[in-house]
C-alpha cells in the first residue's frame, strides 16, 4: 500500500532530489562538519591548537557544577519566554494593523520595518542610549510622568527588560512574514464573519489565529532559536561600557546569555572542549523542544493545503 | 459611515501609537546626529537642536571610504540575495509541497543545522574555508546563500504548506510535468514569500558584521557594517558621529524597502484570486 | 519576480565590475618580499604613530614587506591562527600571553632572541616576565603604562585643600567635593573607584597586597591586604548611594573625547596613565586647570609609594606564521632605540627598554612622559603575575566586588568565594607542569 503510494509520486520524488542537491551540499559543507566536530570535542580538552585529549564525559559533569551554566540558562529562558511572548504579540498585532487598508499604508509600512534594518550593532547602541540612565530619552519621559526611572543596562534587575526591548524594535521580520501571511487569507473568509455580525474580535479568533497558525509556528520555532543565541546586546554593553576588562555579563551576570557563557568560556577562557559541551546541551534542549513543538502543533497549527508536522 | 470612520480613527489612532515605539528611537538617532556633544548630554534631552551640526555627516563620511565599502556591500547583498531566491524557494518546494519518504523527519535536520551558536561553529567553519582558499574572498559570506539558508527554507515550506494540494493536482492531471508544475503553479503562487526572501537576505547580508569580520583581513575589501564599528573604538562611544555613520549606512536599505512594500500589497490583492 | 532578480543581477554585476577596477588601481607591488602581517587592536592616531614606524621598517630594507590592520581583536586572532592564514605577528595584552602559550597558539622567540643578538637585560623586568611561560619566552613587551593621580586643580583650590597624599586624604577630599542637583542627583564627584577602568588590579597593589605566590602555587586573594583594599572600595559605596552613582555614571561621555568625565569636571580625581596628558591636549579644554601626583597609598604604610600596577602589550609571534624568523625581526626593529623612541614619543606611551626609558630624545619629544618614567625606574610597580587564568582571575574578582558592593556578602566571604573558584584553576596549571 505504501510502496505504491510513492510509486506514484517518483517524479515527485525524482524532483526532489534535485532540488535538494545544494542544501545536501550545503549541509556536508556548513553544518556536519561544525556539528560533528562540536560533539568530538564536547567529549575533550581541546584549545584549538593542541590535538584535543578525550576526558570522556568531564566537561559535561563540570558543567552541572558550574554556577555560570545555571544562571546563564536562567538568563536565557527568561530571554526567550517574555521575549518571544512579546515578540509574537506585538508582531501580529502589527501586522493586522498595517493590513487595514488606510491612506499612508506605505509609509507606516516602512516606519515599522525601518528598525530591523538598522543593524544589530547600532541597535544596540541606539537603545544604550534611549536607556541612558541620565540623559536618555526613556528615563526622561518616566520622570516626567513622574514614574521611577530604573537604571536599566547598569542594573541587575533591569538588564534584561532593557535586551527585551532591544528585541523588540527589531521585530519587523516578524511584522513582515505575518503580513505576508495574512496575506494569503481569503476575504470571503471575514466576510462570512462579518454576516454572522462577529466583530474584531471574533474575526481575530476565527480567521486570523488559525489561518496564521502556520507562520506562528514559524515565528515560534525560530524565535527560540533566535532568542537562545542572543549574544550581540551583552557584547555591546561590554564594549561601550568599559569598565569590566572585557567581561560580557553585564551587572551581576544579569546579561550572561547561554550562547554568551559559550563564548566566554571558548574565547575569553580557552575551553573550547567545555564550550563544545555547552552548545551540545544547547543543542539537545533546542532539538528536543522544536520536536514537543512539532508534536503538539498537529492540534493548533492549520495548513491551507491540508499537511500536517509529522 | 460614522461608525465607519469612527473605527478608521480607531486604527489610525493604534497605528500612530505602535508607529511611536518603532520611530521616535529614529527620529532620536538623526537629532542625536546632527548635535554637538554639548547638546547630547543635556538633561531634559532637546529634540531639535539649537545647532545643527551638518559635519557630523561630512566627518562621518571622511572616517570611511564610504563609496568603496558601498559597492563592496552592493556585491555581497546582491550575491546573496539571488542566492536565496534561487535555492529557497527550490528547497522549501521540496519539503513543503514535494511527497517523499522521510521527508518532516529530514525537515527537522533543517532547523536542527539552526541552533549551534556561531561561537563554537565559527572556527570550524573558517579553517574550512582557509583550506579551500576563500579567505579575503566574498565566497564564505555568499555561498551558504547559494546552497540554502535554514530560516528561508523554513518560511518558503510554511508558505507552500498553505497552498491547497487540488490545485498542483489538476495540473498534474492535465499532464503538466513536476517542473512546470513548480515553476508555472506554485512558485507564482508564494510570490510574497519570495519577495519577504529577498527582502530579509538582503537587509541580513548588509547588516551582518560577524562574517565579514572574520573573513575579510583586507580593507580594500571590506563592507559598511565593518566600516561602521570603526566609529565605537577601544575607548568608547562618539555618540553624535556614531549615528551619523549608521543614518548613512541604513539609507540604502530604507530606500530599497520603500520600493519593495508595493509587492507586498500586490501580494495581499493576490490572495483574491486563490481563494 | 523575473524583474526583481534581473534588477538585483543587474545592481551586483556593476558593482563588481566598479570595485574590480578600482581595486586594480589600489594594487601595490612588494610581491617578492617576505609578507609579514601584523594585527594590533590601536585604532585612531595610537595605529597612526604605529603605522609610521612600520613604513620606515618598510623603507629601510627591500626583504620584509609588513601589513598592518588595526582594530583587531583577540577573538578574530583565536579564530584566524589555528588556520594558518592568521596574523604573524599580534599585539595583545600582556596578561593575554601566558594563555595563549599555554594554548600553543605563539611561538617560541628564544632561538629568534639568540639569533638577532637581542639584550634581554635591557627589557624591563616584571613586564619581561609576562613573555615568559615555562621557561620559555613567547612575547616582548611593547607598552607599560604606570600611572598617576590627576586632579582638577580648580576644584581642589576652591575648596582650599592640597593633592592628597594618602588614600584617606584622597576619600575626604572626594566627599568635599560632591555637588548634587535639586533631585539629589550627582552632578559631581571626586573619586569613583572603578572609573575608567584600572581599579581591579591597581588599589590591592596599593594596599600591598598580590594576586599568585608562584612558591606555592596559591591564589592569594584572602590575605588581610587584599581585604583591606576591597574594604576601601566598598566604603565608597557606603558613603554613596550606589543607584545614583551608577546613573551618574551613565552619563560619562566618551573616554576619548571631550566629553570624558574628568575634562568636564564631573569627576575631580582619576588614576590615569602616561597617554592621559595627550588626550588632555587633544581633547580638553583650555580651561581645564590640572595636576597630577603619584597615586597616594594609606597613611600607614606610605613604603607603598609608587606600588601600583604595571599594565602592558605584549608582541608576539604567531605558531602558525609562515615567516616567523622575519616576524621577529620586526619586533628586534620596533624595540630598537630610534625606532621605538619615535612610536612612543608619538603615541605617548612608555617604552619597556631601559636604553629607550632613559634616552634624551623621548623626554625632550615627550616632556610629560617624565614623571612617568622617573616613576617607572623607581622599579616598584608591579605587572600582574604570568599565570594562564588571568582572564577569569579578574572577571570572578570583579562579580566577587559586586557581590560585596551590593551588600549581598561581607568582604571576607566574598574573598573566601573568590578563593574557591580560582584556586582549582591554580591546581590545575600545577599538575599540567
Amino acid at each position: 500500500m505504501k510502496k505504491s503510494k510513492y510509486h506514484m509520486q517518483r517524479p515527485q520524488i525524482r524532483l526532489a532530489i534535485l532540488f535538494l542537491i545544494p542544501w545536501i551540499t550545503g549541509l556536508i559543507l556548513f553544518s556536519l562538519y561544525p556539528i560533528v566536530s562540536t560533539i568530538y570535542y564536547s567529549f575533550t580538552e581541546y584549545n584549538l591548537m593542541k590535538p584535543p585529549v578525550v576526558t570522556g564525559l568531564k566537561n559535561y559533569m563540570d558543567i552541572f557544577q558550574d554556577k555560570n551554566f545555571y544562571q546563564s540558562v536562567y538568563n536565557s529562558l527568561y530571554f526567550v519566554v517574555v521575549g518571544v511572548t512579546l515578540e509574537l504579540a506585538l508582531s501580529i498585532f502589527s501586522a493586522i494593523l498595517l493590513n487595514a487598508k488606510v491612506k499612508g499604508r506605505g509609509i507606516f509600512r516602512t516606519m515599522f520595518y525601518l528598525p530591523s534594518i538598522v543593524s544589530p550593532v547600532a541597535n544596540a547602541i541606539i537603545w544604550m542610549w534611549m536607556l541612558n540612565p541620565q540623559y536618555g530619552l526613556v528615563n526622561s519621559f518616566l520622570k516626567a510622568l513622574g514614574i521611577p526611572q530604573p537604571l536599566w543596562l547598569s542594573s541587575a534587575q533591569w538588564s534584561k527588560p532593557a535586551a527585551i526591548l532591544m528585541a523588540l524594535w527589531a521585530v519587523g521580520n516578524t511584522i513582515i512574514v505575518y503580513l505576508a501571511g495574512i496575506g494569503d487569507i481569503p476575504t470571503e473568509y471575514y466576510e462570512a464573519i462579518e454576516l454572522d455580525g462577529g466583530g474584531p474580535i471574533a474575526k481575530f479568533r476565527y480567521i486570523t489565529w488559525p489561518m496564521l497558525s502556520n507562520v506562528t509556528f514559524f515565528q515560534l520555532i525560530n524565535g527560540i532559536i533566535v532568542g537562545f543565541a542572543t549574544f550581540t546586546q551583552s557584547y555591546m554593553v561590554a564594549a561601550i561600557e568599559p569598565k569590566g576588562n572585557g567581561l560580557l555579563g553585564g551587572a551581576k551576570n544579569s546579561l550572561l546569555f547561554y550562547a554568551v557563557n559559550i563564548y566566554n568560556e571558548g574565547f575569553r577562557y580557552l575551553k573550547f572542549g567545555y564550550a563544545s559541551a555547552l552548545a551540545v546541551i544547547m543543542l539537545l534542549g533546542m532539538i528536543l523542544i522544536t520536536v514537543i513543538l512539532f508534536v503538539t502543533s498537529k492540534k493548533w497549527v492549520y495548513y491551507g493545503g491540508g499537511g500536517r508536522d509529522e | 459611515m460614522s461608525k465607519k470612520k469612527l473605527k478608521r480613527a480607531g486604527v489610525y489612532a493604534l497605528l500612530l501609537l505602535v508607529a511611536a515605539f518603532f520611530f521616535i528611537p529614529i527620529v532620536w538617532m538623526i537629532s542625536t546626529s546632527l548635535k554637538g556633544s554639548d547638546e547630547v548630554f543635556l538633561s531634559p534631552p532637546r529634540w531639535i537642536p539649537k545647532n545643527i551640526l551638518w559635519s557630523n555627516y561630512t566627518a562621518a563620511f571622511e572616517a570611511i571610504p564610504y563609496l568603496k565599502y558601498l559597492l563592496n556591500t552592493l556585491q555581497t547583498t546582491g550575491l546573496a540575495v539571488i542566492g536565496n531566491i534561487i535555492s529557497a524557494p527550490m528547497i522549501g518546494y521540496a519539503f513543503g509541497k514535494l511527497k517523499w519518504p522521510g521527508r518532516d523527519k529530514v525537515f527537522l535536520l533543517v532547523i536542527a543545522t539552526m541552533m549551534l551558536p556561531f561561537s563554537v561553529t565559527m572556527i570550524p567553519l573558517y579553517s574550512m574555508s582557509a583550506k579551500f582558499g576563500w579567505i579575503n574572498t566574498y565566497i564564505p559570506l555568499v555561498l551558504p546563500d547559494f546552497l540554502g539558508k535554514s530560516y528561508f527554507i523554513f518560511l518558503m515550506r510554511q508558505f507552500y504548506m498553505n497552498l491547497p494540494d487540488e490545485l498542483l493536482e489538476a495540473a498534474r492531471i492535465d499532464g503538466a510535468g513536476e517542473f512546470w508544475v513548480y515553476k508555472k503553479i506554485a512558485l507564482p503562487l508564494v510570490k510574497p514569500a519570495v519577495v519577504t526572501v529577498a527582502l530579509f537576505s538582503a537587509v541580513w547580508s548588509w547588516t551582518d558584521f560577524m562574517g565579514p569580520l572574520i573573513y575579510l583581513n583586507r580593507a580594500d575589501k571590506w563592507t559598511i557594517s565593518l566600516g561602521l564599528s570603526q566609529f565605537t573604538n577601544t575607548y568608547g562611544v562618539d555618540w553624535s558621529l556614531l549615528m551619523a555613520a549608521a543614518v548613512i549606512a541604513i539609507v540604502p536599505m530604507v530606500i530599497l524597502f520603500f520600493c519593495l512594500q508595493r509587492y507586498f500589497i500586490e501580494g495581499s490583492m493576490n490572495s483574491g484570486i486563490k481563494g | 519576480m523575473r524583474k526583481l532578480t534581473k534588477a538585483v543581477s543587474a545592481v551586483t554585476a556593476l558593482a563588481t565590475v566598479v570595485s574590480a577596477g578600482s581595486i586594480a588601481v589600489l594594487a601595490e607591488g612588494g610581491e617578492e618580499k617576505t609578507l609579514v602581517t601584523f594585527w594590533h587592536s590601536w585604532s585612531g592616531s595610537e595605529a597612526d604613530a604605529l603605522q609610521a614606524v612600520i613604513d620606515d621598517y618598510n623603507g629601510s630594507q627591500d626583504e620584509i614587506f609588513v601589513e598592518v590592520l588595526s582594530s583587531q581583536t583577540e577573538d578574530k586572532m583565536l579564530t584566524t591562527i589555528p588556520s594558518g592564514v592568521g596574523p604573524d605577528l599580534v599585539y595583545t595584552a600582556d596578561t593575554t600571553c601566558s594563555k595563549w602559550a599555554q594554548a600553543g597558539m605563539l611561538s617560541e622567540i628564544d632561538e629568534y632572541i639568540a639569533g638577532t643578538g637581542m639584550d634581554v637585560s635591557n627589557i624591563y623586568e616584571s613586564e619581561y616576565k609576562l613573555g615568559t611561560y615555562g621557561g620559555v619566552q613567547y612575547g616582548i613587551p611593547f607598552t607599560m603604562d604606570s600611572y598617576m593621580l590627576f586632579y582638577n586643580a580648580d576644584v581642589l583650590a576652591e575648596l582650599g585643600v592640597e593633592p592628597p597624599t594618602t588614600l584617606e586624604e584622597m576619600a575626604e577630599i572626594s566627599e568635599k567635593a560632591v555637588l548634587t542637583d535639586a533631585d539629589g542627583d550627582y552632578t559631581r564627584l571626586g573619586y569613583v573607584p572603578d572609573y575608567p577602568w584600572i581599579d581591579r588590579e591597581e588599589i590591592p597593589y596599593l594596599f600591598g597586597a598580590d594576586f599568585y605566590d608562584f612558591e606555592n602555587d596559591e591564589i592569594t586573594c584572602t590575605t588581610e591586604a587584599f581585604a583591606n583594599a576591597i574594604t576601601y572600595k566598598a566604603g565608597f559605596y557606603d558613603n554613596y548611594d550606589r543607584d545614583k552613582v551608577e546613573k551618574f555614571k551613565s552619563g560619562f561621555g566618551a573616554y576619548a573625547s571631550s566629553d570624558n568625565a574628568f575634562f568636564q569636571g564631573k569627576v575631580i580625581f582619576a588614576i590615569e596613565g602616561e597617554w592621559f596628558e595627550n588626550f588632555i591636549d587633544e581633547f580638553a579644554s583650555d580651561d581645564l586647570n590640572w595636576g597630577s601626583v603619584s597615586v597616594p597609598v594609606t597613611e600607614s604604610q606610605p613604603e607603598l609609594a609608587g606600588s601600583g600596577r604595571l599594565q602592558g602589550g605584549m608582541l608576539s609571534v604567531t605558531a602558525t606564521s609562515q615567516n616567523p624568523e622575519a616576524a621577529f625581526d620586526v619586533i628586534h626593529y620596533l624595540t630598537s632605540d630610534d625606532a621605538y623612541v619615535k612610536f612612543c614619543a608619538s603615541k605617548g606611551s612608555l617604552p619597556t627598554t631601559y636604553s629607550a626609558l632613559k634616552s634624551e630624545a623621548l623626554i625632550s619629544e615627550a616632556p610629560q612622559l617624565e614623571k612617568f618614567v622617573a616613576s617607572v625606574l623607581e622599579g616598584k610597580a608591579k605587572a600582574f603575575p604570568a599565570v594562564p587564568f588571568s582572564a577569569e582571575y579578574s572577571d570572578y574578582q570583579g562579580l566577587a566586588e559586586e557581590a560585596v558592593y551590593s551588600g549581598e556578602k561581607t568582604v571576607e566571604e566574598a574573598l573566601a568565594d573568590l578563593y574557591d573558584e580560582l584556586q582549582p584553576l591554580a591546581d590545575e596549571w600545577k599538575e599540567s607542569r
